[in-house]
């Protein structure tokens, strides 16, 4: 008892210390994470102001600490720690050795999300089929994958570990808006791309960010297409939405809403549910005694089919039009006769319709590569950016940077090497999907009954 | 029966070492110490929940299942302070803590009808609802798209934009917060919490004022929430409602059994443990490339700790510090009514 | 208030009567379980869930008819939970009470990851054991309630159960001594009774129930590992407002949040879980001990 005040004191002067040690130590190696970055010429701009922020700030918090003499030995060791770090960043861009390309992602392997966990296994296969096929301008490359389990706090750990640890060249597909929105920040700072996050949010890809490349077509422009459909082609008088309570659904839902402003049409009745939710016979009934004659819906594929389902239950038969994120293997056994003639405007064929040869190649790799996932939209999308990205490492040539990498995506013009019909990225445009076709479900398949069409 | 701030030797070390640890994994080459700061900072944080919620359960005998709740209270309260409202990271930390004390305070009152599985289903309930009034309100909240780009943190003008500074921030918190968690179990209120959570009746009898310590123990600890809440928000600089799940309440809960019920350095191990896990078992050979039988493990891992080391891992460890306080005993139970 | 009168009550009731019955045929597993073992389980969900995943493998791998397949998956039920009883929980409720729930979390946890390894996340269909027209209700020209077969079957079988497990309880030997040994496990011992064995019985009925809950719901809510989560969720607050130790009263409080849930979920969905906690908690602050409950007896 009589010891705790010395040990108090001693902790607190310790404390006091490390206070003044972290003032300008540990200020450093921050300010010198970018210069990890290959390519300290663009990325440090904003950064540039900030170096030189804790230089004076430190000066008065050194002055009161205590032991003045500790003060620069101290300061003197992280300098010793940087050193080796930039001279390894300095030879050759992180990843890339003469033999290898590190490329990473993350995404839910368990939990409630965990069906989206075929994405990035089928991105895995698809570099292992190019590993098999000789690997890309000599290198193979090695994917590292991260489980998430949808938690943003746990994507941000994942994330710098494979930025830090495994020294990843890009990202490919990492999942999830809000995900994304935790780490793309980090990602840019540091100079890593991040090619095909798997959202359609537009928060992630705008505005421009260099590094960012956005792959599906986003949900506003996909609200704006089927609205425009709904009204025009099917000439759908009193429009419901059905979404998620989410990014996902609230993005759709101002799509549609915007479209309708523009015509000075009435706002969209609007009937929500909770991702968490598992029964939507509440909902069912509500949108049909809207009176509505055309339902929208931006759900995921679950409660999506389950809406249907519950809509045809109660007799309430309008038209419908859906987010293609609602095309899964399981939707016509869950939503029944009722899925027969529902319209979505996809960005990718379907994954049945063996009539288009791209697809049939996708089924013949996932019966060589993948025999164990199922064949359906996740793992069409994971295949998709798979091409994306050995496309781009491709043109990015032998000598690979990650500024090469940008380059590379943005020489992209009308390309139509993957299941995507046609891919654009500009130097100030990196959204890649700005169409869709018109689908529509008939004996349980989704035929295309429009061409590949843009916003009006 | 006043125990010395650092009782064992060990504890004195370890937090030397814990203060020592950025420059520490500074100086080992190959460190990703930016991530393995980031995780320590995480788990932290987390640790200052599980302090609070081990003060709630393990001394007070009450009940919860809702902290994510008071996580995202204390992390929207400080979000929205610093950056709609521009105030000062150092203002809007104990603010943070302060609001979400005071929303404990309300949750406390059911508490003082209900016990054992009722008031278990109240907080529940209570967790639940937080990220839905989030969306509800999504003028203020920023809604299903979160708050982004929220300031940094900063001290006194110093911006704590690395790992290391923000450690030494978290860190000189959960300093200052075992402390007090420690001087409150000793104190006054502390005994009438532990009288509580062994027999109302009999904590009454004695003149324990259970309105008044009930409330208290729910206030004091949804600040401890609501201070790792501000933290949170300003080390991953952004916040969605997704983030406040009711599996993160149960992780709390698992924090504190795992580490030690009624044992205030059980809510640090346990919250250590429980965040490295993962992390560990991402780089097993053989088993990381099953990336989804972690959860199973997890599970297995879990249940294993606790037939074993059932007084927790803090328990397990330091049986020579002091006594273990007996195990909260189950709520009187309800009369049979078939 | 005008929006009171133009909801449509008739339906809105039906469809929380359906799926109130689900809850409270998942709430059975729960107050059992409690009942006889003190312990609030957090794994009867994910214990239903899986036993679903049992009943798809054998109908639809083994091609097994239906009633063949749901005996099989009731007697692998009744054995995991007597397993889970005698490997798990014996050990558990040597240490505090929470130290059982966390057993019964990690339990959750390994049975969820389980599924996953074994069947994968994506959403199964699951064979609908009761085909047919649903039940429609004229109340005017142009408006039918609609009931769907499978439905009044979940009801029905949840009467059924209820009125089964209060007999049971009240009249049958084993049910006494179940309740005996719920109340003061010394005193049973005492008397006589096989403590243990009860235990191991009550986990073992609790888990058999959950498969039927399971094969029953997985019809509806199809399957998937996280199948569970919500209705768990609704199931444990269904029991709590009936008074946690009263079949009745899961009942009873099952079907009161299903029709609470469905009236929410209509009138303002994006605060549907909000509106059904804050009743509840209103109804918990009048009534400490669930609707059905009795009060507690407190000992110093």
């Amino acid at each position: 008892m009589s010891r705790q005040p010395r040990v108090l004191w001693l902790v607190l002067a310790l404390l006091a210390v490390l206070v003044a040690v972290t003032a300008c130590g540990g200020g450093q190696p921050q300010a010198a994470a970018p210069s990890q970055a290959p390519a300290p010429t663009q990325a440090p701009a904003p950064k540039a102001t900030e170096a030189p922020k804790p230089a004076p700030t430190t000066a008065p918090t050194q002055a009161p600490a205590p032991k003045a003499t500790e003060a620069p030995k101290a300061t003197e060791a992280p300098k010793a720690t940087e050193a080796p770090k930039t001279t390894t960043s300095g030879a050759a861009s992180p990843g890339v050795t003469d033999s290898e390309i590190v490329i990473g992602s993350w995404g839910p392997q368990d939990g409630p999300a965990g069906a989206y966990g075929v994405i990035d296994r089928a991105i895995a296969a698809y570099f292992k089929k190019v590993n098999d096929e000789g690997g890309i301008n000599g290198r193979k490359v090695r994917f590292v994958y991260e489980n998430d389990s949808y938690a943003p706090a746990k994507t941000v750990a994942a994330v710098k570990k494979l930025v830090e640890e495994d020294k990843v060249f890009a990202l490919v597909g990492g999942l999830g808006t809000a995900n994304n929105l935790a780490v793309t920040e980090y990602l840019v700072q540091n100079n890593v791309p991040h090619l095909s996050p798997n959202t359609g949010s537009t928060s992630v890809v705008k505005p421009l960010k260099k590094g960012v490349f956005g792959l599906q077509l986003d949900y506003t422009t996909e609200a704006t297409l089927l609205t425009q459909y709904a009204l025009d082609t099917l000439k759908g008088q009193k429009i419901a939405v059905f979404y998620q309570n989410d990014q996902f659904g609230k993005e759709g839902l101002d799509g549609i809403n915007a479209e309708l402003k523009k015509r000075n049409l009435p706002e969209a009745t609007l009937v929500s549910y909770e991702p968490t939710d598992t029964n939507f016979s509440a909902q069912a009934l509500k949108l049909q005694t809207t009176g509505a004659d055309t339902v929208i819906i931006y759900a995921v594929p679950k409660p999506g089919a389950s809406i249907i389902a519950e809509m045809t239950k109660i007799g309430f038969k309008p038209k419908m039009l859906s987010s293609a994120v609602i095309n899964d293997p399981s939707l016509f056994q869950l939503a029944g006769p009722g899925a027969e003639g529902l319209i979505i405007a996809a960005w990718l064929p379907d994954y049945k319709d063996t009539s288009n040869p791209k697809i049939a190649e996708y089924q013949e790799f996932m019966k060589k590569y993948a025999a164990n996932e199922q064949i359906g939209s996740f793992s069409l999308v994971g295949y998709t950016q798979g091409q994306l990205a050995t496309e781009a490492l491709k043109r990015a040539g032998k000598d690979l940077t990650r500024d090469g990498l940008i380059k590379a995506l943005e020489s992209f013009q009308d390309w139509k090497g993957s299941v995507a019909p046609s891919l654009t990225y500009t130097a100030t445009d990196h959204q890649g999907v700005k169409a869709a076709y018109f689908q529509q479900a008939k004996n349980n398949v989704f035929v295309n009954i429009t061409d590949f069409i843009t916003m009006k | 029966m006043r125990q010395s701030l650092f009782p064992h030797p060990k504890s004195l070390l370890l937090v030397l070492a814990a203060a020592l640890l950025p420059p520490l994994l500074g100086v080992i080459p190959g460190i990703p110490v930016g991530y393995v700061l980031y995780l320590v900072c995480l788990a932290l944080i987390y640790a200052i929940v599980a302090l609070g919620l081990n003060l709630l359960i393990g001394y007070a005998g009450q009940f919860s299942l809702g902290h994510a709740g008071f996580l995202a209270i204390g992390a929207y309260a400080s979000a929205v302070l610093t950056q709609r409202f521009g105030w000062p990271f150092l203002l809007a930390l104990p603010m943070a803590g302060l609001l979400t004390a005071a929303v404990g305070f309300l949750l406390g009152l059911p508490a003082l009808r209900l016990s054992g599985p009722y008031l278990a289903l109240v907080t529940l309930g209570f967790g639940l609802s937080i990220p839905q009034l989030v969306l509800w309100r999504g003028e203020l909240t920023g809604g299903a798209g979160g708050l982004r780009d929220l300031p940094p943190a900063s001290v006194l003008g110093l911006e704590l934009r690395s790992e290391s500074a923000y450690y030494y921030l978290v860190f000189l918190v959960i300093v200052a917060l075992t402390l007090f968690a420690r001087n409150v179990v000793q104190s006054h209120t502390g005994r009438a919490f532990i009288a509580i959570r062994d027999s109302e009746i009999a904590a009454q009898a004695m003149g324990v004022n259970l309105t008044r310590y009930k409330t208290t123990a729910f206030a004091l600890s949804a600040f401890y929430a609501g201070v790792a809440g501000s933290l949170y928000a300003h080390l991953i600089r952004f916040i969605s409602p997704e983030s406040f799940t009711v599996i993160l309440s149960v992780e709390f809960l698992t924090m504190i059994v795992v580490g030690g019920l009624g044992s205030v350095s059980g809510s640090i191990v346990g919250a250590l443990f429980l965040t490295a896990l993962p992390e560990v078992f991402a780089r097993l050979p053989v088993l990381k490339d099953f990336k989804n039988l972690f959860i199973v493990v997890f599970g297995a891992v879990l249940i294993l700790t606790i037939l074993f080391f059932p007084r927790g891992l803090a328990g397990a460890w330091s049986t020579r510090t002091r006594p273990i306080p007996p195990p909260a005993e189950p709520a009187a139970r309800p009369q049979e009514a078939v | 208030m005008a929006w009171l009168t133009t909801l449509p009550w008739g339906q809105l009731i039906i469809n929380g009567i359906a799926l109130g019955s689900l809850y409270a045929l998942t709430a059975f597993g729960i107050v059992l379980i409690y009942k006889t073992t003190d312990v609030l389980t957090f794994g009867q969900g994910e214990l239903a869930m899986f036993s679903a995943f049992i009943a798809f493998t054998l109908l639809d791998r083994l091609k097994l008819p239906f009633p063949v397949a749901f005996v099989l998956t009731l007697v692998f039920a009744l054995g995991l939970g007597a397993v889970v009883e005698r490997v798990l929980m014996r050990r558990a409720q040597q240490g505090s009470i929470l130290n059982s729930i966390i057993v019964t979390i990690g339990l959750a946890l390994v049975l969820v990851g389980m599924a996953g390894f074994i069947w994968g996340y994506e959403v199964r269909p699951f064979p609908d054991p009761v085909t047919g027209p649903p039940f429609l209700f004229r109340v005017s020209p142009t408006q039918n309630l609609v009931l769907t077969q499978l439905s009044a079957v979940i009801l029905a079988v949840t009467l059924v159960l209820m009125l089964l497990l209060f007999a049971f309880f009240r009249f049958s030997l084993v049910g006494i001594a179940m309740r005996a040994v719920a109340q003061n496990r010394v005193a049973a011992r005492l008397m006589g009774i096989p403590v243990d064995r009860i235990n191991a019985l009550g986990w073992g009925v609790g888990a058999a129930l959950g498969a039927v809950t399971g094969m029953l719901i997985a019809p509806t809510n199809s399957l998937f590992p996280n199948m569970m989560g919500d209705v768990a969720i609704k199931a444990y607050a269904g029991a709590v407002l009936g008074g946690i130790t009263s079949l009745p009263g899961a009942v009873v409080g099952g079907l009161l949040l299903g029709i609470i849930d469905s009236v929410a979920g209509f009138q303002a969905p994006e605060l549907r879980t909000t509106i059904a906690f804050t009743l509840l908690v209103i109804v918990l602050v009048i009534r400490p001990a669930g609707l059905l409950g009795r009060r507690e007896i407190k000992k110093v």
